[in-house]
């Protein structure tokens, strides 16, 4: 579904990300752990062009959407194809960002609409459906202002699958809650995997880690030095950063 | 001059608001538009219309009103005689070109005050530039361009009291014109008083709108 070879990524003179090589395959969930600036957020912001990478390809579905050498874009397809193909990989946000102006129907709605050119009354269906699925059907008319940040990231897993995504990105979605509110998205992230649905999941919660993900990824400086099962990684880590962070987080 | 007097010119005064009124809407509205898109060139990655965009306002907003309005009235003829425009065009023409260039600095602010994970929520939903600054970016800037663009209203409105040079006949050139058939000044103080009126008028409508507008924040 995902793979990444030989990506780097570098902001100026400061190298963020040396050499990646990630895949990723249908219905697996792999969480990224590590310390804070290890890369991670900008890593996953590579696979849906928020970021353009400096070299190394980048495939989504088998599609080759960034291919760069020395930051000399490759790339051969339109950049419409590669709208599309970045609409299909969802993506839920440390901060939410929900439109703040339309109200929680409105935010689902938005995109299969203009997007997908989906009509408006079968997008509202849909939206009223995911709401359920998420446990906010009775906020559908609320503006995300008077919704808890629980509430409102829920409101942006729901808004990111209208889209009918492939992928799901999770770039630390409950870094900014109240700790009485991650468990609520836990909870909706674990249904998810549960699905089938194939997610990258950035994320300091290691118990989530451990219980939902196939595959465990530890970042540090840019690199990934050590991946595996939640097993290996949270008992027998090999590397010396891993069981050093570990010590610290666990 | 008598009061009797006064009162029978107020019907004169009220036409010459209306003028001024219909002046200052107008040349604000087309302003508005042409500062939209002045300002998305400033923010465009091009660096050629982001120039052009940014000669323009420089241009309009680094030289005197009156003078754009002369030149449009009396200079663009004579370098190009079908650029020959009547003086409620020209000043309709100068009012909205001024204003353009000073909206465009407001409309830009407001936009780049917008949280850039706006824009990026957007496109992870795969929506093109356009249809996320249309749909997404532009409308969020809405209530923080209200405060500013009621000051811009307000100016313009006064401004254009600067068209009566070119023999436009507004509430200030009325004024004029009864003042100089009476042999007096009196008139001034009706007259200043509809001016307040109409800018008492506008920060109202601009207090409204701003309330409308802040119903999701």
């Amino acid at each position: 579904m995902i793979r990444m070879e030989k990506v780097c990524k570098s902001f100026g003179a400061l190298q963020v990300l040396k050499n990646i090589d990630l895949s990723v395959a249908k219905g697996e969930v792999v969480c990224i752990i590590g310390p804070s600036g290890s890369g991670k957020s900008t890593l996953l912001r590579c696979l849906n062009h928020l970021e353009r990478i400096t070299s190394g390809r980048v495939y989504i579905d088998g599609e080759l959407i960034d291919e760069r050498i020395d930051g000399k874009d490759q790339l051969k397809i339109s950049h419409k194809r590669v709208a599309e193909i970045c609409a299909e990989v969802g993506m839920v946000f440390q901060r939410f960002n929900l439109f703040p102006h339309m109200t929680v129907l409105q935010n689902i709605i938005e995109a299969p609409v203009t997007v997908k050119k989906m009509p408006k009354q079968e997008a509202i269906d849909l939206a009223v459906e995911l709401l359920k699925k998420v446990g906010l059907e009775d906020k559908k008319d609320e503006y995300p202002s008077r919704l808890s940040g629980g509430q409102q990231q829920r409101v942006a897993i729901a808004r990111a699958l209208a889209m009918k995504p492939k992928i799901m990105l999770f770039d630390e979605p409950t870094s900014a809650l109240d700790p009485e509110l991650v468990g609520e998205v836990l909870e909706v992230m674990k249904e998810l995997a549960r699905e089938g649905m194939t997610m990258l999941v950035v994320t300091h919660e290691m118990g989530f880690a451990r219980e939902v993900a196939n595959r465990v990824v530890f970042m540090d400086k840019g690199e990934i030095l050590e991946e595996g099962t939640p097993a290996e990684i949270f008992s027998n880590p090999k590397h010396e950063r891993t069981k050093s962070f570990l010590q610290k987080v666990l | 001059m008598s009061l009797e007097k006064i009162i029978a010119s107020v019907p004169i005064l009220l036409v010459g608001s209306l003028r001024t009124l219909e002046l200052t809407i107008i040349s604000v509205f087309f302003g508005m538009i042409l500062g939209l898109f002045l300002a998305l060139g400033r923010l465009s990655k091009n660096v050629i219309i982001d120039k052009i965009c940014w000669f323009y306002i420089w241009l309009f907003r680094g030289t005197p009103l009156l003078m754009q309005i002369f030149f449009i009235y009396y200079a663009l003829p004579m370098i190009y005689k079908p650029l020959t425009f009547n003086d409620i065009t020209s000043a309709f023409i100068a009012l909205a070109l001024n204003s353009g260039a000073y909206l465009a600095e407001i409309i830009r602010a407001a936009i780049q005050s917008i949280d850039k994970g706006q824009m990026e929520a957007a496109k992870a939903l795969g929506m093109s530039y356009r249809q996320a600054m249309f749909r997404i970016i532009v409308p969020q800037s809405y209530r923080r361009l209200i405060p500013p663009v009621g000051n811009e209203f307000i100016a313009l409105l006064k401004d254009s009291a600067l068209v009566s040079s070119i023999g436009m006949t507004e509430l200030m050139r009325t004024t004029a014109q009864i003042s100089n058939a009476t042999a007096s000044a009196v008139i001034y103080i009706p007259s200043a008083a509809l001016y307040l009126v109409m800018t008492t008028l506008f920060t109202l409508v601009f207090e409204k709108l701003e309330k409308k507008y802040s119903v999701y924040e």
